[in-house]
């Protein structure tokens, strides 16, 4: 469904929830902007949160453009808001001089190689899905894997050796394009 | 761009993995507000709509009352209570309209 329809839909006929289908589809790239903005993951997340939610509230002033990029430009302001806040704090007990602006490039770069991670990961197989997810975010040993999937533990290590290969060779794949 | 290394990559992919799992969050709570802002908004407009069904239907019944208790004659009280019958009849029509098409779109 475009973004247009959904929008249609919940102004016109209330149907609240289809806006968790633009929750899913934007929150990535607001996060990112909001993280590049804050560099703090709980501020990048009250600010993707607060993003929606005023978007939300908002919805009817939306003129039909780019949604992402209508949503992205909410997420700079609040952060920009944030920071400016967070700045005044600080300078309650610090100079202004010694407050490092953020490295934006190296942040937009390390934003755009977890863009491409969340793609190809997207893309595996589901059985690889479930590996990768147990091995890097459940933190489980290759013998608890290997129980979980039913997979012998050195399958389990090619299985892992060989997504990682994929990842790297599609990051560079999109690097280069 | 400079090449990533294996330990970069394993550290990306775990943050990605997280990240996965932070947005999902994300999407619950704003979820979560979206329809306590629509069940407060929902309750808002009932509560105006039912002031103004209350008002409109207590005043015109006190008129008659009023005009009844004057002693102007039961063919004036006849007369306005009709009207204030008619009257009613369509409020009430009309308020049954609004709040069908209120419920559909809302519930």
């Amino acid at each position: 469904m475009e973004d247009k329809d959904i929008v249609q839909r919940i102004l016109r006929h209330g149907e609240t929830q289809c806006y968790s289908l633009i929750v899913k589809r934007y929150s990535g790239i607001v996060f990112s902007k909001a993280i590049c903005l804050m560099k703090r993951e709980d501020l990048a997340q009250e600010i993707t949160q607060q993003t929606f939610i005023r978007a939300y509230t908002n919805l009817d002033s939306w003129r039909g453009g780019s949604l992402g990029a209508w949503l992205v430009s909410i997420a700079a302001h609040l952060s920009l808001n944030e920071l400016d806040k967070l700045r005044r704090e600080r300078t309650d007990f610090m100079e202004e001089s010694q407050w490092k602006e953020p490295e934006q490039e190296d942040n937009e770069e390390h934003e755009t190689l977890i863009q491409i991670l969340k793609k190809s990961i997207k893309e595996l197989p589901p059985d690889d899905q479930k590996i990768i997810r147990l091995h890097y975010f459940e933190e489980k040993k290759t013998a608890e894997i290997a129980k979980l999937t039913g997979l012998t533990p050195s399958n389990v290590l090619v299985k892992l050796h060989r997504i990682r290969e994929l990842l790297k060779k599609k990051i560079e794949n999109e690097r280069n394009k | 761009m400079k090449e990533i290394n294996e330990n970069e990559l394993d550290a990306l992919i775990g943050e990605t993995l997280r990240r996965e799992k932070i947005l999902e969050e994300v999407n619950k709570q704003v979820m979560l507000t979206v329809q306590k802002q629509k069940r407060s908004k929902l309750f808002t407009k009932w509560a105006v709509f039912s002031f103004w069904i209350a008002t409109l239907t207590i005043l015109p019944i006190a008129g008659v009352y009023y005009i009844a208790e004057s002693g102007l004659g039961t063919e004036v009280t006849l007369s306005f209570g009709f009207s204030i019958l008619i009257f009613l009849i369509t409020l009430f029509h009309q308020a049954n309209k609004i709040s069908a098409k209120f419920f559909l779109n809302n519930m």
